[in-house]
């Protein structure tokens, strides 16, 4: 059967760079790399035409002590900084939403979506976890036929 | 009370439609949701998180936030639907091939030279995991394929979660709808892409309400650029697509599985495509250049 699992909550994110970075650092030492081995430039980098991460979080001028991957501590944390802001923004989006689901649940005008969260959320919108479709389908549609077509409330095509 | 928001997003022409109270709160909301999601996987912005991620193949695993996750796992989970068929590796193909960029600057260019690509490496080396993912050496991964359906799928989640009564949410045409629209229907239109005019292929009808309903379009008709590409990347030999049918629409459950196989049938063609769709309980409509091939 088709996965209707809610998502596990995410846990936060901010000690997984420096795990990572720790791992990445405690394999270098294993293999007798440790030390300056360089800067990656972000010419360098191995998806080139993507490569602001790099480029925005790389200080090229400066050596330092990398991991295995050709990123610093200083890459990392830039990386996880930007997680955090996207996490931030996200869980912003969601509180206005459990703001109107509230609202909506107690039957009362709808305030503002800017508003800040109630304390106490009716339902909090997640996201399935996605797996391999199994039999279950979609109700089968009713072709119109063409003399009889409603006016679409929207058109299937190619974007 | 309903509200319909038309704009632009993901490169591609919107809509949102909510139904019930609060449909004005929600529908602002769903437009949010677009450009959060687009800021976490689009290719062309250089910053997204995709595109970070893409970046730090080989590295190991790389932290990742739950929507960056949702969009991998379905990823995955659509390539071994597929056999293959649909590959979310075949980014390398797609820069080779010239769409490295919004459409719109691919489009502008006249000539591109031929180049050499290889087969799609797959997507069984790629490790997700609670907050972490990782991508092999030399893998990036491309949701042009899937990320629209998906978004879609994300976002008429979230707000019936909340409590819409109904909401449609078309990203480029792949539309996802649930519950109750103010008619006592739901309908939507399959262009005949091969019609310049929007000209309805067919009208798809359902009596509301719907638990949700997904119905997705792929074309080689659209989306052509220098000497007559095309974005329908065959992963099995990471070239463009020979391909015999210009067309496939899909209905299913959910938003990414219409597009993942919207793909899948184009590469099978008429025939073993429409058997694809058929063994999946799949409402499908191919068309070649002359013909409507299944219904």
């Amino acid at each position: 059967m088709k996965s209707k699992a809610i998502r596990r909550p995410s846990r936060r994110l901010d000690t997984a760079p420096q795990r990572i970075l720790s791992a990445g650092l405690a394999t270098a030492t294993a293999v007798g790399l440790i030390g300056v081995i360089g800067v990656r430039t972000a010419q360098d980098s191995a998806a080139a035409d993507n490569a602001n991460l790099t480029a925005a979080t790389l200080d090229a001028s400066s050596t330092a002590t990398v991991s295995t991957a050709g990123y610093t501590k200083a890459d990392l944390d830039a990386y996880a900084a930007q997680l955090d802001a996207e996490r931030q923004r996200l869980e912003d989006y969601r509180a206005k939403l459990v703001n109107v689901a509230n609202a909506l649940q107690q039957g009362g005008a709808v305030r503002s979506a800017t508003t800040k969260a109630t304390a106490a959320p009716a339902k909090v919108p997640t996201a399935k976890k996605q797996s391999a479709p199994a039999a279950q389908s979609a109700p089968k549609a009713k072709p119109a036929p063409a003399a009889a077509a409603p006016k679409p409330q929207a058109k299937s095509k190619s974007s | 009370m309903s509200t319909t928001r038309t704009f632009r997003a993901m490169g591609t022409d919107c809509q949102v439609s909510v139904y019930g109270d609060a449909s004005d709160a929600l529908a602002d909301l769903a437009l949010q949701r677009v450009e959060l999601l687009e800021d976490c996987w689009s290719r062309f912005r250089p910053n997204s998180e995709l595109n970070r991620l893409n970046a730090q193949a080989g590295s190991g695993l790389v932290p990742a936030s739950d929507d960056l996750r949702l969009l991998v796992e379905a990823m995955q989970a659509g390539w071994a639907w597929t056999d293959g068929l649909f590959d979310p590796t075949i980014l390398a193909s797609m820069r080779a091939i010239g769409y490295d960029a919004d459409f719109t600057k691919v489009l502008a260019r006249e000539f591109l030279l031929s180049v050499s690509v290889d087969a799609a490496p797959g997507m069984s080396g790629v490790v997700i995991n609670d907050d972490a993912i990782s991508l092999p050496t030399g893998i990036g991964i491309d949701p042009g394929a899937i990320g629209k359906g998906l978004a879609a799928d994300v976002i008429v989640d979230e707000l019936m979660n909340a409590g819409a009564q109904g909401v449609l949410v078309s990203l480029g045409g792949d539309i996802v709808i649930a519950g109750e629209p103010d008619d006592p229907q739901w309908s939507i239109a399959v262009v005949d892409e091969r019609r310049d005019d929007d000209t309805a292929l067919t009208t798809l009808v359902w009596d509301a309400p719907v638990d949700r309903v997904a119905v997705a379009t792929s074309t080689t008709l659209r989306r052509r650029w220098a000497n007559g590409r095309h974005h329908v990347i065959d992963p099995r030999t990471g070239d463009v697509a020979q391909l015999e049918l210009v067309q496939a629409s899909v209905v299913a459950i959910d938003g990414w599985q219409a597009e993942v196989a919207t793909t899948a049938a184009l590469l099978l063609g008429p025939v073993e495509g429409q058997a694809w769709l058929d063994a999946h309980g799949l409402q499908g409509y191919l068309l070649t250049a002359d013909e409507l091939v299944g219904v």
